[in-house]
């Protein structure tokens, strides 16, 4: 096999064995760390280096929700071969189950509340390190041919005992926490170190270009110590327990250890792999979907993801557009993270712990997640962690937007708001105009409206819905699309950068009143002609009633002669400069009894009442 | 305390602090040859790199591309971020084989009967061969060490990327002449990144006997550019650690990997007479904690205060696992610098946090293609003392 050792590290370094070794987990973390679907695929869920202690690192995997400490301990090497060892930890969350498992001292460390600034500097803490220590992992390099290997060692059951028992003070007095000669500690060292082990060989076989070819285990029977108040600690047999020692090699076999007693060399290509090791992580070193996501903080490169907010009725075709959009945008190598604001059937289970979101899917072009908390506690992780271009907080059809719009403007520092969309089903818009307020809302509240499956449907039936469609919605922009199928570009400007346009003339309202009950909710157009002036615009919105939705506009101010794009929810507004010349100057004004409301705009504004 | 009692409900309300545990008996190690750890607390080297008493830095140029859309799309484009930088097929190095197919050997063989005089003419022809060479800028800096005694020493902190933005700018703040003068005493490269590295000739065109110091860890490619553009001077490679300049000036080189298959950085820090700690940074791959810290476990400095920093401030491509500290301005905060000029790949945001939170950013004009005044921008200056 070959393995490129030298995209890893450079040539200068690859001279000294000793320290490739030491600098490979280092390493392989951070190439794997670079992009976004790859980290995440491999298992990392955040890194990072104790900067004050040196030599440290702190990690994050999937599945655990405590961090791990990784800390070097010791090197040798020579001209032809390097050898590390590092000291693995498990800090556990304060409220984590495992925190049973560890000693009462390590379990009183984690209350502490500093506990989480210390371990992000652990190397710094010797009590930390003593109490947390789990596992040990050990690096090879073998410079001809090139070779690289790596062990993983613990026991599956790390038992203290405490001989004289264990007393501590609590606020109701002394409490015999351990009896004499009672387990202080009995942890699952193996199997808690090796989620960590599987996303390290997983980012040597993608690093490497190439799997393991060689795997072999080590065992021995395990240890286990006792301490006592005023005696050194000992240690004794420890039945029920073995150590193992896992070594998987990469064009070089993991040599044995003296210590460990037997030895098995489980696996060697071109055998089929044992069927326990069938699912591994590392088996595989090609991992699709990564060229698109990029890690753009590496780059220094800060520009925040547009927002879409999609909606649609039930059935309007939501989903078969959004596909061809993420097909579109993966066509251009963007990045797409699509949200489901609400929890799916196989959202909630064990393994999110504590996590904001949960990942449904990660490809080529996008990552799916669903919400598990807050709207803004997800997206700051799944932001932190994929960093899309586009973020899609897709809303299920009974959803109705106005209740999004004011928690989404709150998020304007992460985002840049886009666009609500919303997807109409030609065939099934009436009735669900009719019945439901939602829809209503949705059409409403939109800037982009799709009238879906438009093939299916006459010309004169088009027609009458897009009438429809505009007395609900005078501003948006609206487009006949079949299969959900058009050009992002044609929805939303180049670059996403549409600014507002300037609504239609209303049209009068077809047919009969509409029977259902309605809260009045309006759109009304202000003109704005003449520059205006910012204080008094300033005031203006700041008096806008409670029952204002949205507003939107383009501004020319009498103190600039760029003109702004103004966005207002409940509670949030934005101006921003425009880099394109617009058609004219305006404002829209959505909400209950929005005609007066206008008017009282207009005031504010000293604009006298025109006709809209 | 019975085994069917919670054990985290109860340590929630015991005193904290150890009591005589397993820790009280400390010594602990014994299953495996693993557990002998080394407890080494790192001791202050606190080592003398004597003082100076001003440093000048001119920003020639922080803009390494112009249009970050074009440059994530041709990274994306290329297989992404881990791809050799040579085999984008970007200017200097472009084959006319396309995104992603170029290669060092390829495009080199395109120019190097030009370098590194007839810069003009190569350019023409990397505009023909290679992928998006307009949206090409890059990094550069003049410093300026004054000493004690009021002599000025300078020198070239990185060259930049486009043989024809970097010409401009060059002469625009007068660097042509300075090296025709041979009054730049050496080049120091941050590290080997295209918009750092790549814009050498132009430096040479005017010295091509200047000193050049890189930082350990350039892949062949790069050595070997070196002698390509006509390098007639001293190559010295900087190991990793501390290496003292002059008197107040050191270099610092971090063992790093970085994206675009680059490995290791070199800063600069200075110790400013009364004032303290000055650091110069290309990108601060390693991170501004890792970056204080080191100076303050290995260098001496007046005051033992960080005083000032100038250049791109990187956020680490560690994404922290705590996201309430994943936050490069509370970092920064806690050093306490009394004067920050940064651009280049600090990210506008950023700079403007750090600005809403009250640190003491020396603004810029804005001007020569710099962006916002957030930012010290192409043509700014900023004086450390």
């Amino acid at each position: 096999m070959s393995i490129t050792l030298k995209a890893l590290l450079p040539p200068a370094l690859l001279d000294n064995p000793k320290l490739v070794a030491v600098e490979l987990p280092r390493a392989l973390m951070t190439r794997a760390n670079f992009i976004p679907g790859v980290r995440h695929r491999l298992g990392w869920r955040g890194v990072r280096d104790c900067a004050k202690g040196g030599g440290g690192l702190t990690v994050r995997v999937t599945g655990m929700p405590g961090v791990y400490g990784v800390e070097i301990l010791a090197a040798d090497g020579q001209k032809d071969a390097g050898r590390a060892t590092f000291g693995i930890s498990y800090f556990p969350m304060p409220d984590e189950d495992l925190i049973e498992s560890f000693s009462i001292d390590a379990g009183l460390a984690a209350q502490a509340g500093d506990y989480l600034e210390r371990v992000r500097e652990f190397t710094l803490h010797p009590d930390l390190r003593v109490l947390f220590h789990i596992a040990g992992l050990e690096t090879f390099f073998t410079a001809a041919p090139q070779g690289v290997g790596m062990a993983l060692s613990a026991p599956e059951h790390d038992v203290v005992i405490a001989r004289d028992g264990l007393e501590i003070q609590t606020p109701n007095g002394p409490v015999q926490a351990v009896p004499p000669g009672g387990t202080d500690q009995d942890f699952p060292a193996w199997d808690t170190a090796l989620p960590l082990f599987n996303a390290l060989a997983a980012s040597a076989s993608f690093c490497l270009g190439d799997s393991p070819d060689s795997l072999t285990s080590h065992s021995m029977a395990s240890t286990r110590r006792t301490y006592g108040a005023n005696a050194r600690i000992t240690s004794q047999a420890c039945p029920h327990s073995r150590t193992w020692r896992l070594g998987l090699g990469w064009n070089t076999p993991v040599p044995a250890d003296p210590h460990f007693t037997d030895t098995k060399d489980l696996w060697q290509r071109p055998a089929p792999i044992p069927e326990d090791w069938a699912d591994a992580l590392w088996l595989n070193p090609n991992i699709q979907g990564a060229g698109n996501s990029i890690d753009k903080r590496t780059m220094g490169i800060s520009d925040k993801p547009r927002l879409i907010v999609l909606t649609g009725f039930l059935g309007s075709g939501k989903t078969t557009f959004l596909a061809r959009f993420i097909e579109e945008q993966a066509a251009k190598n963007g990045f797409v993270a699509v949200i489901q604001n609400e929890i799916g059937q196989k959202g909630l289970d064990g393994k999110l712990m504590g996590q904001h979101y949960a990942v449904t899917e990660v490809d080529e072009g996008c990552v799916c997640c669903t919400l598990a908390g807050s709207l803004r506690a997800a997206l700051s992780g799944i932001l932190s962690e994929f960093q899309p271009d586009f973020v899609v907080l897709e809303t299920t059809g009974l959803a109705n937007p106005a209740n999004l719009l004011s928690e989404i403007a709150d998020l304007d520092d992460l985002l840049e708001f886009a666009s609500v969309t919303t997807v109409v089903d030609a065939a099934g818009a009436a009735r669900a105009l009719d019945n439901h307020e939602v829809a209503r809302s949705q059409v409403r509240l939109a800037d982009v409206l799709l009238v879906n499956k438009a093939d299916l449907v006459s010309e004169s039936a088009l027609n009458e819905l897009e009438t429809r469609l505009r007395t609900l919605n005078t501003a948006g922009t609206m487009h006949r699309v079949v299969q959900g199928d058009i050009q992002a570009a044609a929805l939303y400007g180049v670059n996403f950068r549409n600014t507002p346009s300037r609504p239609a003339p209303t049209l009068p309202l077809m047919g009969a009143q509409p029977t259902h009950m309605d809260d009045n909710i309006q759109s009304s157009l202000i003109s704005l002609d003449a520059p205006v002036d910012r204080a008094a615009f300033s005031q203006g919105v700041a008096a806008l009633p409670d029952k204002v939705l949205r507003a939107k506009g383009i501004v020319r101010f009498l103190d600039t002669d760029i003109p702004e794009v103004f966005q207002f929810v409940p509670g949030h507004t934005s101006l921003t400069p425009m880099d394109q010349e617009p058609g004219g100057s305006f404002m829209v004004i959505i909400g209950q009894d929005s005609p007066q409301v206008a008017e009282d705009f207009r005031s504010a504004l000293g604009i006298g009442a025109s006709a809209s | 305390m019975s085994d069917n009692i919670n054990r985290r409900d109860f340590l929630k309300g015991a005193a904290t602090g150890v009591g005589v545990g397993l820790l009280g008996a400390m010594g602990l190690y014994s299953y495996s040859p693993m557990r002998k750890s080394h407890f080494t607390q790192a001791e202050r080297k606190m080592t003398d790199i004597g003082v100076c008493k001003s440093v000048k830095v001119t920003n020639i140029s922080e803009t390494s591309w112009f249009e970050n859309g074009v440059l994530m799309g041709d990274i994306k484009g290329a297989g992404g971020l881990l791809v050799n930088q040579y085999d984008y097929n970007w200017p200097p190095f472009g084959n006319g084989k396309g995104l992603g197919k170029g290669s060092y050997e390829e495009g080199i063989a395109q120019i190097k009967h030009l370098l590194p005089n007839r810069l003009e003419e190569a350019w023409k022809i990397i505009e023909g061969n290679s992928v998006h060479p307009e949206n090409a800028g890059g990094y550069a800096a003049l410093v300026e060490v004054e000493q004690m005694d009021g002599k000025k020493t300078k020198y070239l902190l990185d060259v930049g990327w486009s043989y024809k933005w970097c010409d401009e700018a060059f002469k625009r703040e007068g660097i042509d002449k300075m090296l025709e003068n041979k009054e730049i005493e050496a080049l120091f490269f941050s590290h080997e990144h295209f918009d750092h590295f790549w814009g050498l000739p132009v430096a040479l065109k005017y010295d091509p006997e200047i000193t050049i110091y890189i930082p350990e860890g350039f892949y062949p490619e790069g050595l070997q550019y070196i002698k390509d553009c006509g390098h007639k001077g001293k190559l010295i490679t900087v190991k990793n650690g501390l290496n003292k300049v002059i008197p107040g000036m050191a270099s610092y080189v971090f063992a790093i990997p970085i994206i675009c298959r680059v490995y290791g950085e070199q800063s600069l820090y200075f110790n400013v007479a009364d004032k303290g700690l000055v650091s110069v940074t290309g990108c601060c791959h390693q991170g501004i904690i890792r970056f204080a810290e080191t100076a303050y476990n290995e260098i001496k400095y007046e005051n033992d205060k960080c005083y000032g920093i100038y250049g791109g401030l990187h956020i680490s491509p560690f994404d922290d696992w705590d996201p309430k500290y994943d936050d490069l301005v509370i970092s920064l905060g806690d050093y306490g610098f009394e004067r920050i000029g940064c651009n280049h790949c600090t990210g506008v945001l950023c700079a403007k946090k750090f600005i809403a939170a009250g640190y003491p950013v020396v603004e810029g004009t804005a001007k020569n293609r710099s962006k916002d005044k957030a930012y010290l921008g192409n043509g700014d200056t900023i004086t450390f003392g």
